[in-house]
Formats: structure tokens, sequence, C-alpha cells
């Protein structure tokens, strides 16, 4: 059984659709990356996923039950197993690093705060940052940020993360380091929904590539044959134009 | 939310009653409304205690009936709907016995007599009071007193001021902004001691007596027979002239008779049930009213706006002393209420000779006032052009004129252009105050209405609602304008 | 003239100017707790609250837009027809706050927008309950945004309680009537009162201004 299975997700604003039947799934511990061009749908998903945007068709299915979006208590045992790194990082701004890890498990996990705080200690040491609980965020750079923000997320013990271009806002110095810290974590037997441009590093880290265009799958499939054999026209035009870089 | 549910609660529910002669004697205090600004009758003497005929008789009263007493201070305006509410048992202040205040409460037996009488100087060459009835002549009144009915019907010709104090109608005259005051002689002689340079003059015949007597809720009657009991003793054995006496320094000008004695039975239901009719057939009224307040507040706006403009411009580039003026005088606008603003321009100017009728003291105050505030409405709109922008317009070589017309104005017009159209609403607003120096803009007009028929809650409901829709309509159009002339967003 | 330089008057005049203090704070106070009840209230999005929300709107609005003078006699006549033990000073320290809310409403309404949305994305993602994400994440931010402006919006009300004269509260504009009624010379009784207004206004907007400052250089702790 699919650990998440996503079936004809349709969404959108007003009058204008965004997504448009987008199916797949994703089994446990695996590393699924959504690729297209800009304006495909692909955050949406995400954002859909985690219940920030409402659907307007189709279902997500986790471990086989369908979530039931509509209902708030529904959505709140979902976020407790589910998280997402946005591409601005997002932390608190009127927070320490440590606070910003500290406070969901407390109050939503009721994890007593001093075994909290040590979590966020262990989580901090892991992606590179141990010195900086004491930190504000507007005094680390983007790259130790966008890690704060994983940290956060992984702070709730999620088994599914979303990361929604977790890189694309990073100076290119920067990128390196949240990728090694992404690397990681793909070991650890998370299952993973990665919205990403870093076309290398979809490859190396993907076991499944979804391509999107209009808000509808193009095509699905392994790195290897997406980026060497695409079946689709509209995937090897956009292989062709993104690699050209 | 509160007041809504209050509101439909009332609606449903009728309004709390008036306390009957058992809970009063169960609370042991009577609450007895008294005008504080009304000497003889009462005053705040030394200490800040109240003093005077109506707070002696209170006395003697609440003493009669075994009772310990408590005095509310209530304005003309307010002590009808006091009564009705139950905020107190009984009110003093000269109250002329009438059938509309009938309608909505009970009397006693008289207390007093009123006999009305004109008050005047020797600027005025009259003799008998028939010769007042000219249109040259301005009569000054004191809002929601029963002579205003009194002299539409009997001196229909004269001009009217209305002022809302008892001092302010002596003061007016004497100050030359109207020439004599039909009133009650007693009442308001007193007051002519503090202007002793002006020679005071009493017309020799009264235009008719009135009587006044001690207001109580309607359907009280255990309550109004004990009160007429001890008045009827308090006549009887001359404690109410001697009082009087006490008070005045002189007898009462038509003494109460004892065939005035009997009692008059009660009349119509009790309590108070909102009637919006009254109100609804004043609307033209009200909506001309309206035209005088937005008159009030564009005519600030334009001479603030010179103003301003003048202080901005001193503040950012004049020389140093006038900068330094045009400081203080945005510090002391700023800092200070418009309605004390007001004052000092009404009361005290005449001490110099300059005397302002209401609305122009109303319109000068307001002017200066807002002249402060758009001094930093328009001194924060330069500055918000940018020196690298002019730099660039002065390496074009635009000429002074493009650079103003084409570079600054723009800058200019979109920061200060929302500003403005919210301040304008603030005037459309403050040009309420202007009902404080007897003008009639919609709520001098609002509280005309509300003191003849009594129907406070209706009429101010009504009076809101036509300030929002004046004020919707002055921002719709102000941002209208904005978009289609300015090419801003208000 | 000397009946105006003596200790009695300056007791009457501290009274009045306790009075205005009186107004200005608690009115003020309570107008800034109500007003961010508003707010919040017109920014939740339960269907069930939409009529609640019409309410928010409609008081916000409507209080903005009528004269203090107006409100203060219709709360006044209003009042005393429901509650008629409260004070004239209570009566006008009512009026205060509802006209205080309406404007604080929206001070504090643009101090909650001026939060990111991501901010409030991301404490919900992470399962913080409304009031988890109010207190702990949004108000600490929005804080800085409104204490100034609120501040300053206070200090320009102890002005417009002036007005509270017209109810018989003897305030500081009252107590310069009385003074004058009582023989004192109209530019002496009101150039008093002027003075001490601006002796309260100018000090505390000073004060408004340097925190306006001081939170500004610290925007986003």
């Amino acid at each position: 059984m699919a650990h998440i299975d996503i079936v004809d997700l349709v969404a959108g604003y007003g009058g204008s659709t965004i997504l448009n039947g987008v199916s797949f799934s994703a089994g446990r511990g695996e590393v699924v990356a959504l690729i297209g061009p800009s304006g495909s749908g692909k955050s949406t998903v995400l954002r859909v996923a985690i219940g920030l945007t409402p659907a307007s068709g189709g279902t997500i299915s986790i471990d086989g039950t369908p979530v039931d979006y509509a209902r708030p208590a529904a959505v709140a045992a979902l976020r407790r197993r589910m998280g997402i790194v946005f591409q601005q990082y997002n932390l608190f701004q009127n927070m320490t690093v440590i606070d910003n890890l500290v406070l969901a498990p407390v109050r939503t996990l009721g994890v007593p705060p001093a075994q909290a705080a040590a979590r966020a200690h262990d989580l901090l040491a892991r992606v590179g940052l141990a010195d900086k609980a004491g930190s504000y965020p507007d005094q680390l750079s983007g790259g130790q940020q966008q890690r704060v923000a994983i940290a956060r997320a992984l702070a709730m013990q999620p088994d599914i993360l979303l990361l929604d271009e977790v890189t694309a806002a990073l100076d290119p110095e920067r990128v390196g380091e949240v990728l090694e810290t992404i690397r990681a974590l793909a070991d650890t037997g998370i299952t993973m929904l990665i919205v990403s441009h870093e076309m290398g590093f979809v490859r190396e880290i993907a076991s499944q590539v979804v391509m999107m265009d209009a808000g509808r799958v193009v095509e699905t499939g392994p790195p290897a044959a997406m980026f060497d054999a695409p079946t689709q026209p509209r995937t090897a035009a956009f292989m062709k134009a993104i690699l050209r870089h | 939310m509160r007041p809504l549910l209050l509101l439909l609660w009332l609606l449903l529910a009728g309004p709390v009653l008036a306390r009957d002669l058992a809970s009063i004697r169960a609370a042991g205090v009577l609450r007895v409304g008294v005008n504080p600004n009304f000497p003889p009758m009462s005053s705040y003497g030394p200490g800040g205690r109240l003093q005077g005929f109506d707070v002696a008789v209170a006395g003697e009263l609440a003493r009669r009936l075994g009772l310990g007493l408590e005095l509310v201070p209530t304005e003309a305006a307010s002590r009808v709907p006091f009564l009705v509410s139950g905020r107190i048992d009984l009110s003093l202040g000269a109250l002329t016995i009438t059938p509309e205040r009938r309608a909505l409460i009970d009397f006693s037996v008289p207390l007093h007599s009123e006999a009305m009488g004109v008050i005047t100087t020797d600027r005025l060459p009259v003799a008998r009071w028939q010769q007042l009835n000219r249109a040259d002549i301005t009569l000054v009144n004191m809002r929601g007193n029963q002579s205003v009915a009194v002299l539409a019907e009997k001196l229909p010709r004269p001009q009217r001021l209305l002022v809302d104090g008892n001092a302010d109608t002596i003061r007016a005259i004497a100050q030359g902004r109207a020439d004599a005051l039909v009133e009650n002689v007693d009442f308001f002689i007193g007051f002519t001691r503090n202007y002793p340079d002006v020679r005071w003059r009493v017309l020799p015949d009264p235009i008719f007596t009135a009587w006044c007597g001690i207001g109580l809720p309607k359907g009280q009657e255990p309550l109004r027979a004990a009160v007429d009991a001890a008045l009827i003793a308090m006549h009887r054995d001359g404690t109410v002239n001697r009082l009087w006496q006490a008070a005045y320094g002189a007898a009462m000008t038509v003494k109460v008779q004892p065939d005035q004695y009997r009692r008059v039975g009660a009349s119509g239901p009790a309590g108070y049930r909102l009637d919006w009719r009254p109100v609804l057939a004043q609307l033209p009224y009200l909506a001309g009213g309206a035209a005088i307040s937005l008159l009030i507040a564009v005519v600030a706006f334009a001479a603030g706006s010179v103003l301003g403009l003048a202080a901005a411009l001193a503040r950012l580039g004049g020389p140093g002393w006038a900068a330094r003026t045009a400081g203080a005088y945005v510090a002391i606008i700023t800092n200070t209420p418009a309605l004390v603003q007001i004052f000092l321009l009404y009361y005290a100017l005449p001490q110099a000779g300059i005397r302002l009728p209401g609305l122009v003291a109303v319109m000068l105050g307001l002017s200066l006032n807002a002249g402060g505030y758009l001094a930093d409405i328009l001194r924060a709109g330069i500055q918000s052009v940018r020196a690298s922008e002019l730099e660039a317009a002065a390496v074009l070589g635009l000429s002074r004129a493009d650079t103003l017309r084409h570079v600054m104005l723009p800058h200019i017009i979109r920061t200060v252009y929302r500003p403005l159209a919210n301040f304008f609403i603030v005037l459309v607003l403050g040009s309420s105050m202007a009902a404080l120096f007897g003008v009639e803009e919609l709520t001098g007009r609002a509280i005309n209405i509300s003191t003849a028929n009594l129907r406070t809650i209706e009429t101010f409901a009504v009076t809101g609602l036509l300030y929002i829709g004046l004020t919707l309509l002055a921002s719709g159009l102000l941002a209208l304008a904005g978009r289609r002339l300015l090419r801003v967003r208000a | 003239m000397s009946a105006f330089f003596s200790t009695d008057t300056a007791a009457f005049l501290a009274g009045a100017l306790g009075r205005t203090l009186w107004m200005t704070i608690i009115g003020c106070t309570l107008g800034l707790l109500l007003g961010a009840g508003l707010a919040l209230l017109r920014r939740t999005q339960l269907r069930a609250l939409a009529p609640l929300r019409l309410l928010a709107l409609l008081h916000v609005e409507g209080f903005r837009r009528v004269p203090f003078l107006v409100i203060l006699m219709f709360v006044l006549f209003f009042v005393q027809a429901v509650a008629p033990d409260l004070s004239l000073l209570g009566i006008a320290t009512l009026a205060v706050t509802l006209t205080a809310s309406a404007y604080l409403a929206e001070i504090v309404g643009a101090g909650l927008d001026a939060v990111p949305r991501p901010q409030v994305e991301s404490a919900q993602v992470l399962g913080l309950s409304w009031w988890d994400r109010l207190v702990r994440v949004v108000l600490p931010q929005a804080w800085g945004v409104i204490l100034p402006p609120a501040a300053a919006f206070m200090v320009m009300f102890v002005k417009d309680t002036a007005l509270a004269s017209q109810l018989g509260v003897v305030e500081l504009a009252f107590s310069a009537k009385i003074l004058v009624n009582k023989g004192v010379s109209p530019l002496l009784g009101y150039g008093a009162v002027l003075l001490l207004y601006a002796g309260i206004s100018w000090p505390l907007g000073r004060a408004a201004r340097l925190l306006e400052k001081r939170l500004g250089a610290h925007r986003h702790r």
C-alpha cells in the first residue's frame, strides 16, 4: 500500500484552475520529486496535501485512508505526521532558533519542555547548527535559516516531509549545505515529496520523478528514464531547456 | 454589539422603570436632579458644594419625607429623559408645567412662578416688550427652555441666538451678540452682576406667567402624593417663600396662590416607548443642517490648506524665525483641543473688542486647527520627494517649473491625498462642535429637535446615521476625484 | 482675577485634570481590548461567525463616521434608559471606549495584517491552535506595529475628551467654563486650561514618537 496516494486532485481559485486532475503516489520511505515549469502547480500539490489550500476534487490518502480536509480534527491529526519546509524558510521572527523548534512539540504534541529542548538540540546538531540555538532568525544566513526550518519540521517527528523549492531563495554558495542536510535525511526512511529545480540533486536522490505542466501530470518514472529517455515531447523540451544552463 | 443587544432589549422589553416610593424608602435616599449652572436656583458654591433655592427645597422635601438626599446634576435637555429612566426620582430646575412634558412625566403642584419678562441694556431703545417684534433685533435664548416656544408665538420676527447655558445668555448680550433676553427675570438677572460696565434694564410688564412644578416619573402615584403633601405644607407655612427670599434676596414676583394647591390627576400611561415619527418628520430640517456642516468643513479645509502649506514651507525652507513660529503654531494647535481653541476665540476675543458670531468663530477656529494638522501632512508629502530624483531632474536639465510639475508634485500628491481625504472627514465630524456656539448645523438642529420632542434616543440615532451617510458620500466623492483627476488611490 | 489664583482653584483644576485622564486612560484601554477583539473577529474565517463579522464591520465603520459629540449624546440618553445608575463620568468613559474601539480596531488590524502570511501558515502546519498562533506568533510580531499608532491615538484622544464637558462631566474644558461663569476672565480661564492640555499632550506625544523610533529599530524582535 502506498504511504501517500494522490488521486485526481483538482484545485483552483475563483475561475482559474491550478490543478486539473493530478495523480501519483509515494511508497513508505520513498523520495518523490515534482518537476516542471513555474506555474505548473507543483507547490499547490504540497499546499493542498498539508491543508493550506483547499482542493475542489480528488482525494489524498495516507496509508490507504482518505484525509477529510473539511474536518479540523482530521487536518490536525494529519499535521502531526506530515511536515513542510517552505521556500522562504518562514521561521518565527520573534523567537530564537531553539524556541522555533520547541514551540510546536510542546504546544501541540504535549512533549515536556525539557525533553523537547533536548531533542531540539539534537536536531540542530544534525543540521550542523548546534551553536546557533540562542540566535534569532535574522542573525543567520539564508542557508542556516533553511536548515533550522528543516529541523523545525523534523521536531514534530513527521513520517512524511514536504519540501517546497527549499533552495530557490538561497545564494548559490549556500545551496550545497541545505542539499547535504536533505541527503542525510533521505537515508532515515522518511517519505519525502520534493519540489525542486536542482535537477542534478533530483536525479541523485529521487526514486521517482513526476513531471507536471499546466496542472496535469505529464509523465512519471524513475529519474534515469525521465532524464535520459523521456517518452513525452513536453518532458523532453523541459529537460532540454533546463539542462542547457 | 452590546449596544445593539441593549437596543433590541429596549425595543422588546421596554425600559427600566423609575423607582417607586417603597423602593426609595428602602434605599433611604431621594435622588433629585438640579441644574448645577443655574444660580441662584443651584450652583457650585465654596468647596464645590451645590447651593441655592432648588437645593434648599430638595433638602427640605427630603427631610419632611424622612429620607436622605442625593443631588444629581442635570442639564436642561437631560432632566426629562433622566426622570423617565429613573436615574432621578424628582427633577427641579425651573421645570415649567407644559402639556408636552405631561405626556412624558408627571408634575407636583406648582413650586414657584415663572414671570417672563425682558432683560436688555440701554443700547436698545424700547419701553415695552411688544416693541421687540422687529427683524433687526436678536433675542438670545437657552436651548431646551420653554421660552423658545413661547417666543416663536409671541415675538416671531426677531432673529434668535440659541446658547446652552444660563450664563451664556447674559454674556451674549454683554458682548453684543444679542440685544435682549426674554426669560424669567428672577432667574437671569443675577448673571448681569458679572458685567457691571453694562447698563442693564428690565422692561416693566411681564409677558405672561407660567408655573414650575417638581417633575416626577409617570405612574408613581404614592410618590407624587407624598411630594405634593410635603410641598403644600411648605407653601402653607411659608417655607417656600422664605427659601426664595434667601436665595434671590427678593420676594417671588408672582406668588403661588392657595387655589393652586389642588392636585392635578395623573395623565397617560408610564414609560418610554421608541417612536421614530417625530424625528423622521424633521428629516428635511436635519438635511439642511447637514448642508451647513458640510459648508463649515469645506471652509475650514480650504483655509486650513492655505495656512498648512504656508506653515509647512516655513518649517522646511523658511528663515529661522518663520520656521520657529510655524513650529510653535503646529505644536500649540496639535496639542490642545479644538473645542477649547474655539472657546478662546468666542469668549476671550471680545475682551479685546473683537466679537465673532458663533459660525465665524467656529469656522475660524476649525481653520486654524486644520492648518496645524495639514501642515504636518503637507510637510510629510514634500519630504517624500527623494533627493536622487531631484538630482536626476537636474542632470537632465529640467527647468524648475518642470521639476516641480513632473517630478515633485506627483510624489507629493500621491503621499498626501489619502491623509488629506481622511482629514476632511475629521473636519466634517469636527464641525459638530459648532452646535455648542449656537450654530444650527446638523448636531445643533438635532439638539433643538430633541429638546422639543424629548425623543433623544431616536433623534441622535437618526443624526448618527445622517453623519454616516454624509461622510460615506464625501469619502466616495473624494476617492472618485482622486482616481479620475489625480490618478491616485484614496 | 484674584479669585483664580487660589488653592481652591488649583484643587478644582486638579480634579478636572484627573477626570480628563481617567476618561482617556480607562476609555482607551478598554477601547484597545474591544478594538482588538473586533479586529480579530473580522479576521476569522468560520462561516458561523459571519453575522458577528458584519456587526463588527458596522461598529468599526459606523463609530468612525459619527462625531464624538453625537456619540456622547446618544450614549448618554441610551445608557441612562437602561442603566440609570452609571455616573456621567462612566457614561463619557463608555462613549470613549466605543469610539476608541472603532479606531483602535483599524490600528490593531493593520498590525495583524503586517505579520507576513507565511508566518501564520508555518504555525498552522505545525498544528498550533488558533490561540497559540495568536499569542505566540502573531501578536509578538504585530505588537511593534500596533503600539506606536495606538499610543499616538490615545494621546490624541486626551483632547477629544473635552467634548464630554457637554454631558456635564467636570473635566478640564468644563472646569474652565465653570470658572469663567464665576467671573474669571475668559482669556485666563480658557488659556490656563489650554496650557494644561498642552502640558499633558506634548510630552506624551514626544514619548509616543520615541516609542515608535525604539520599536521601529527592533521591529522583528
